[in-house]
């Protein structure tokens, strides 16, 4: 039986590159590996989701009182409102399943879902203790149908990236080969081991993955030397820089099939989702 | 006198052999109907029609909350040559080349040599491929020409920024009303 591997893309920095390197990572798992895997938007900001999904689609599936998001998964157990005639409630909305949760993104030999994010996560930065429980009690629900969890989070220490953390089997840290960046793996380290101790939870740290580099600069091949003798755990394979990458945002297409980009940079992804596959395995 | 006669068959008979070789040439004109050559606006015309119909359906199949498989129904082998035959899809031999080795497994420019071969052989080697395909794999074909298309979509008639502000001020104040 294979185990469902829950990953998360943290970093407290933000523009370092997470939801582009969570959305490829998982779409080139389904398209490359044939790997059924799910990626949930944690992030208030919804990035991941308007990678994947056009506006009026995601529109027209917020508007569908049947279709729920990420929100509900915090929310509980449905909905319910007290009946017009005074007695009993009525239920609004449904509690979240597998199937009233996920949008279908990627289904040949592999797949891809999504759980999409929503604006109204915002309103859920003040919850009550013990929500943050909600997420993993959620994906250990319905972790037999996918190999992989990807969980996009947001920046900062959040309650998302609290959830996140709770739910996850283990972490990537997405940096870009800037100083800023790189000393939020420091940052990241004090969280983490914050979190161990208060949730009684070890999660395993994959290793970080440069994103944005440009191996000619004499200034990212320091950084990235001093991060690697720093001891921590990194990718070997990273991706390297380009505008072009956000024209394939901007296409809702995945780097390794975008036209302007899938010849220089789709072997970056496969080169890095095979080394993901390894590093989990 | 009899050198003279021989030169004078052998200018007949190479006449005779050019004539021939014309006849044979010109043959396919014989079959062209003018009359139908008349209408080729009325066919472009109905040909476009399709292709838009195409497009239709492939963006009802992204349709997320909508049933899957419309696509299906679309008629590929009439389709599929019109599509990669189109520049607007594919504007270079190179997108095609790609687009074979993607999702068919063939480098096409290894199999048709160093010599800049007419769109129309490459379509037609691409045709040939997918005939000989299992529908396991034809699915795919499918999957990739409905990105193509997507994106060419997404290219033309959206804007990733404006959409995605539009539909974040919309929910914004939609979210603001129920809370009143």
């Amino acid at each position: 039986m294979t185990l469902t591997k829950v990953i998360s893309f943290i970093n407290m920095k933000g523009g370092v590159g997470k939801t582009t390197l969570a959305v490829n990572l998982a779409y080139a798992m389904a398209y490359f590996h044939e790997k059924r895997v799910l990626i949930v938007d944690v992030d208030p900001q919804f990035n991941a989701t308007q990678y994947l999904v056009d506006p009026k689609s995601y529109l027209k599936y917020i508007e569908d009182d049947s279709k729920l998001t990420v929100f509900d998964i915090f929310r509980g157990g449905p909905l319910t409102m007290p009946t017009t005639v005074g007695q009993g409630r009525k239920e609004v909305r449904p509690a979240p399943t597998l199937k009233n949760t996920t949008i279908q993104i990627y289904d040949h030999g592999g797949k891809l879902d999504l759980i999409p994010s929503a604006l109204d996560l915002m309103t859920l930065e003040s919850s009550e203790r013990g929500t943050e429980n909600l997420l993993a009690g959620f994906l250990k629900s319905i972790g037999k149908a996918y190999d992989s969890i990807i969980l996009d989070c947001p920046p900062t220490t959040s309650f998302f990236t609290i959830s996140a953390y709770i739910a996850s089997d283990a972490f990537i840290t997405p940096v870009k080969p800037d100083y800023l960046s790189s000393v939020g793996l420091s940052l990241i380290d004090s969280a983490t081991a914050h979190y161990e101790q208060r949730f009684a939870k070890k999660v395993k740290l994959l290793g970080a993955i440069f994103n944005a580099v440009n191996i000619t600069y004499t200034l990212d091949r320091e950084i990235m030397r001093q991060v690697r003798e720093s001891g921590r755990p990194v990718f070997r394979n990273y991706l390297r820089r380009s505008t072009n990458i956000a024209k394939a945002v901007r296409s809702h297409e995945p780097i390794f099939l975008y036209s302007l980009t899938r010849r220089e940079h789709g072997p970056d992804i496969r080169k890095l989702t095979e080394e993901l596959i390894k590093r989990t395995d | 006198m009899e050198n003279d006669m021989d030169d004078s068959l052998r200018r007949r008979k190479k006449i005779l052999d050019y004539l021939s070789d014309l006849d044979y040439a010109l043959e396919p004109l014989y079959r062209i109907d003018f009359d139908k050559l008349r209408n080729i606006s009325k066919i472009l015309r109905n040909l476009e029609h399709e292709i838009s119909q195409y497009r239709f359906s492939m963006d009802r199949s992204m349709d997320i909350s909508g049933k899957k498989g419309y696509y299906r129904n679309v008629d590929l082998v009439g389709l599929l040559p019109v599509m990669l035959m189109s520049k607007e899809v594919f504007p270079t031999h190179n997108t095609l080349y790609d687009f074979s080795i993607e999702v068919l497994g063939i480098d096409l420019r290894h199999k048709l040599g160093t010599i800049r071969p007419a769109r129309t052989r490459i379509v037609g080697e691409i045709l040939a491929e997918v005939v000989r395909l299992p529908k396991k794999n034809l699915d795919r074909v499918l999957e990739r020409l409905q990105l193509i298309i997507r994106n060419r979509a997404v290219h033309k008639k959206q804007d990733f920024f404006v959409d995605w502000d539009s539909t974040i001020r919309r929910m914004r104040s939609e979210h603001a009303a129920s809370e009143i």
